[in-house]
């Protein structure tokens, strides 16, 4: 199995996933490449090519976690880190990036279902598998993960035309 | 199931689930996943013993395992081009026809914005300062000044572990040691080991030559901390002429090895 072939075709929807998940285009970017990383070395692991997409997925979601502990601990000691992220969301409030910083808010689980069936379009059998999960969890994962979108997009957006800089607070 | 969403929130859920690498995303990307994944994470220090027969005429190969703590080299790994020309100008089939063949290119597009015509370039494994001189060689029959091309290019790079910067430059060293003594045999192993071995480095070299002229090389090296080395590199001391009865006797004995994550 050559990986450069199997990830070639999936690219920009592993792209999409990533940077929807980590909330900014270059963080995207850093989960993406770690997560590939990961799946050239442990290419043997995947059985069936046809899989490929959902099994590069499952690497993006446990690449994303494990990044997300680590940053958390780093946050616990670095005072820097509040600034950076401050910066980070003070660019322009364009509505991508309105949405894209609104998953933030939402749970992880709900985040992602909602990307993987909003943004890359699969099917809630297919989150299901990604996630793990029932197909009647996802729907309920769905089902609040958009009603939290819409809170969050409302907040965000009011924030935005309020007072300029309580995006960044709110994230 | 479905919550009505702002139609705001639909426009920015779309532009996200439309939303396409910038160009040559996925080669920037996947050049950085090929070096890295070929970075073995092992750690450890190595002490490797070598004895061999030099009356005979040998080439030793002594490998040395050193201590690889995950720093960082950036290593150039190849560069992308983009030149710029007025539209029309030039055919972009002569154009197509005239870079098809340009050494190192890994892909390439056209296209057309307002009067300009753009060129993107991928290169792997060169410069931008060659990548862009091979283009304007390759352009010389279309341009009448391929000096005044506007190019812009940038290197892709990769930040690279040492074994990773092993992996790239071979890891290979060859001394010749024909005609020295020990004592010279080990000036020229501990001045490869000090080009390789950061300031925080440290080595042990020995080389020793018994009456019957067996030889003992003896190298122990341990980087610094925080210093990227290669793992495993390779010396070759070549120290004489094979001889004509081909015998040859190349020993090599780890002595010591230990994992240190």
């Amino acid at each position: 199995m050559d990986f450069e072939q199997l990830v070639k075709p999936v690219y920009p929807e592993l792209l999409r996933y990533a940077r929807a998940m980590a909330g900014s285009v270059s963080d995207g970017d850093d989960l993406l490449q770690t997560a590939l990383i990961k799946g050239w070395r442990g290419l043997k692991s995947l059985r069936d090519e046809a899989g490929f997409k959902v099994w590069m997925l499952r690497i993006l979601r446990n690449t994303y976690r494990s990044q997300k502990r680590k940053k958390w601990l780093r946050n616990l000691v670095s005072l820097e880190a509040v600034g950076d992220k401050a910066a980070d969301t003070s660019l322009p409030f364009e509505e991508k990036e309105a949405v894209r910083l609104a998953l933030q808010g939402l749970p992880a689980q709900q985040r992602e279902a909602v990307v993987l069936f909003e943004v890359l379009g699969l099917s809630v059998n297919e989150v299901a598998s990604v996630q793990k999960a029932s197909p009647s969890a996802v729907k309920s994962r769905l089902s609040r993960g958009r009603a939290k979108l819409r809170e969050r997009y409302l907040a965000l957006t009011e924030e935005e035309t309020g007072h300029e800089g309580k995006i960044a607070q709110a994230s | 199931m479905k919550e009505k969403l702002p139609r705001q929130v639909e426009r920015g859920l779309q532009d996200l689930a439309t939303e396409e690498p910038e160009p040559f995303h996925y080669e920037r990307t996947m050049t950085r996943v090929k070096a890295a994944a070929s970075n073995s994470r092992r750690e450890r220090t190595m002490k490797t013993l070598i004895s061999t027969a030099v009356g005979f005429g040998v080439v030793a190969a002594i490998f040395l395992a050193l201590v690889f703590i995950p720093a960082t080299y950036t290593v150039t790994l190849g560069s992308i081009v983009t030149v710029q020309l007025p539209t029309l100008e030039i055919p972009q089939d002569e154009i197509l026809s005239a870079t098809a063949g340009i050494e190192g290119v890994t892909s390439s597009t056209i296209s057309m914005t307002n009067d300009q015509l753009q060129l993107n370039f991928a290169f792997n494994g060169v410069e931008k300062k060659e990548a862009e001189k091979r283009i304007r060689t390759a352009m010389t029959d279309l341009v009448s000044d391929v000096n005044s091309l506007t190019m812009t290019s940038d290197n892709v790079t990769v930040e690279a572990g040492g074994n990773a910067l092993a992996a790239l430059t071979g890891g290979h060293i060859t001394i010749n040691a024909r005609g020295m003594n020990d004592e010279e045999i080990e000036a020229a192993i501990v001045a490869e080991l000090q080009a390789h071995l950061g300031a925080g480095g440290s080595y042990y070299v020995d080389v020793n030559s018994n009456e019957s002229g067996e030889m003992t090389i003896q190298i122990e090296a341990t980087a610094g901390p925080g210093e990227d080395l290669p793992e495993e590199f390779q010396i070759n001391v070549e120290a004489g002429d094979v001889p004509s009865n081909g015998q040859r006797r190349v020993e090599r004995r780890i002595i010591h090895e230990t994992e240190d994550e």
